[in-house]
């Protein structure tokens, strides 16, 4: 109990450092997940994104920016924090309460890249073309686009991950 | 030979009932039948809906978002609002789709029917094996 109390204090402090880190950081420092992201745009879409310093990726193309507020920090929080209270009935030392929480960590990294190309790669061409819905600007289609895409790549990172949470299981056995 | 052959048999039936009931239990938010689909839903992706909210509204709230004022609030109203509407717009599709599906089995013929025919046949094999005398 001592020590899932110990990782959930942890996973509060982690994110809550990761968020006033992205609050503080400009889109440079966060070329480790905008670069990344805009390669794998890049590949789904066939548009190429080169580095504009200061901005983010940059295609001329489709005139399209990835920029900080595109970098899927809040889904990658959010998805850390799901993941480590998911797995936590794992942790039972406090190598394993470590191991969850590295292991949530990078799940989350991963999926935040693929979840966020996946959205970016539905907003270009939506940006491209607006589509013609009666009271909402292209702006708010784009908000609810992001919404709906992130909480449902949220909610397929939960459905999937206690699957291959169960083959761990079986391999350790 | 053939006590143990019919023993084990059944052994590995109720082992395969528990394990049915035990995948029923583990269903995330998988509550029993008195749930409708829709509230079910809502206990499954809980966890999810929370952890979102929590990022999205609590954590900017609690760093002084608020004061931000119409903005942030409208911005609020719509995250707030929308995973709900997306939930019940998928549990909606989700039910849609399996009454169909109920629909589409009740309507083919015997011959198209074959995967239940042999499940059927496979359940008899199973009811006979258990019924087997032990000799």
């Amino acid at each position: 109990m001592k020590i899932k109390l110990g990782v959930l204090t942890v996973l509060a402090l982690a994110v809550w450092s990761m968020k006033h880190y992205y609050a503080v950081a400009t889109a440079d420092d966060l070329w480790w997940i905008l670069g990344p992201t805009a390669w794998l745009v890049g590949v789904v879409t066939g548009t190429p994104f080169a580095l504009a310093p200061g901005e983010g990726y940059f295609s001329r193309e489709h005139l399209f920016l990835i920029e900080k507020s595109c970098a899927g920090i809040n889904f990658m929080i959010a998805a850390f924090g799901m993941l480590t209270c998911t797995c936590l009935r794992r942790v039972d030392s406090g190598v394993s309460g470590a191991r969850v929480l590295a292991a949530s960590l990078l799940a989350s990294y991963a999926a935040a890249v693929l979840v966020n190309a996946v959205r970016i790669a539905i907003a270009m061409p939506l940006a491209a073309h607006p589509v013609a819905v009666s009271t909402l600007t292209p702006g708010e289609v784009h908000r609810f686009e992001g919404i709906a895409v992130y909480f449902a790549g949220l909610v397929l990172l939960y459905e999937v991950v206690p699957r291959f949470d169960r083959g761990t299981e079986r391999i350790d056995a | 030979m053939r006590r143990a052959g019919a023993a084990e048999m059944r052994r590995a039936g109720a082992a395969e009932m528990r394990r049915a009931g035990a995948a029923e239990q583990q269903v995330p938010g998988g509550g029993g039948p008195a749930w409708p689909p829709v509230a079910r839903a809502f206990r499954r992706v809980a966890l999810p809906l929370a952890w979102y909210y929590a990022v999205t509204l609590a954590l900017p709230l609690a760093n002084g978002a608020a004061h931000a004022g119409a903005a942030f609030m409208e911005h609020a109203l719509i995250v707030l609002i929308l995973p709900p509407v997306l939930i019940v717009l998928a549990s909606v599709a989700c039910e849609m789709a399996r009454a169909l599906a109920g629909l589409e089995r009740r309507r083919l013929p015997a011959s198209q029917a074959a995967p239940a025919t042999a499940l059927r046949a496979l359940r008899g094999l199973r009811g006979r094996a258990r019924s087997a005398p032990s000799w």
